[in-house]
């Protein structure tokens, strides 16, 4: 069922337009068919309420009958959509990138067990820069030692945490950047 | 405590009581005949606490309890005017008005009995 609101004045059809723009973006979850549904529902609602209410401008009726039917928010900017693109892009790169780091870092827990002489977290003679290694590095210092495996496991976790916390803000199909992205 | 700050502990409090009692009230008046929404509106803006209802919230829970089974929706073309949709309660719905207004019932019968005072 589709339907339209006759409007004769450019002010009533453009409170009009913003009105289903907002209501469109209100509705951008619902499936194709039942958003069409919802809408020609709220074209009835108005109309009738538009037809009851005894005021003589078209605009003063259409803004009243709005006003008490209530006025979705208005869609983000346009320009928030190639923001949204590039953060939502980024996200994967960085999701990536970090989840690799996190699976080393699991691994050589693994390995620590398995070889706690030569895995672990060293600092050179002189140098302020932590390295981590399978190896034990020629004149560096072993930092943690048997700490290495519960440090590595508590990093992996809260890695594995904010991997999550990017996952739901960026890539999820229901978080704000994808719904951001959505026509 | 003041009678502002009593006036904002009511707000709150009818503002959640009103979420809950909203579907009892759409089934009680479906289950008077079949309405279009904005008889149905019309017919909640009646109701205490609910006079100045934004309208377009009626229909998402419309929606919603034709998803639950509890009301039918039909197209109806009019001889004036834009087509309506009309909601019918179904028996589903029927059956759970009967129970909601039950609950409604020993709730009432326990809120607004009359504790004996104690005598000292």
């Amino acid at each position: 069922m589709r339907m339209t609101l006759e409007l004769t004045t450019a002010e009533a059809r453009r409170l009009w337009t913003d009105f289903l723009r907002r209501l469109d973006w209100a509705n951008r979850d619902l499936p194709g068919p039942e958003r069409e549904e919802a809408k020609s529902e709220v074209i009835a609602h108005i109309a009738e309420d538009m037809a009851a209410l005894d005021l003589p401008d078209e605009v003063e009726r259409l803004r009243e009958a709005l006003d008490r039917f209530g006025i979705p928010p208005a869609p983000p900017p346009a320009w928030q959509k190639p923001l949204a693109i590039v953060l939502h892009y980024l996200a994967i790169m960085v999701m990536g990138a970090s989840g690799l780091v996190i699976l080393i870092l699991l691994h050589m827990t693994l390995m620590e067990a398995l070889n706690p002489a030569a895995v672990g977290l060293y600092i050179y003679p002189g140098d302020t820069v932590l390295t981590l290694s399978y190896e034990n590095q020629a004149g560096a210092r072993e930092i943690l030692g048997a700490w290495f495996i519960p440090a590595m496991l508590v990093v992996s976790a809260l890695g594995s945490a904010a991997l999550y916390g990017l996952w739901k803000l960026a890539l999820s199909p229901t978080g704000p950047v994808s719904r951001w992205m959505r026509p | 405590m003041t009678g502002t700050e009593m006036e904002d502990i009511l707000d709150r409090w009818s503002s959640q009581a009103r979420k809950g009692y909203f579907e009892m009230l759409l089934l009680a008046r479906l289950n008077a005949g079949r309405a279009y929404g904005y008889q149905i509106v019309a017919a909640l803006k009646q109701a205490p606490g609910f006079e100045n209802l934004a309208e377009g919230t009626v229909y998402p829970v419309l929606t919603r309890m034709k998803k639950d089974g509890l009301v039918t929706a039909e197209w109806v073309a009019e001889d004036t005017g834009p087509p309506r949709k009309y909601y019918t309660v179904t028996e589903l719905g029927a059956r759970t008005l009967d129970a909601m207004q039950g609950i409604w019932r020993r709730m009432d019968e326990v809120l607004l009995a009359q504790p004996a005072k104690e005598t000292s």
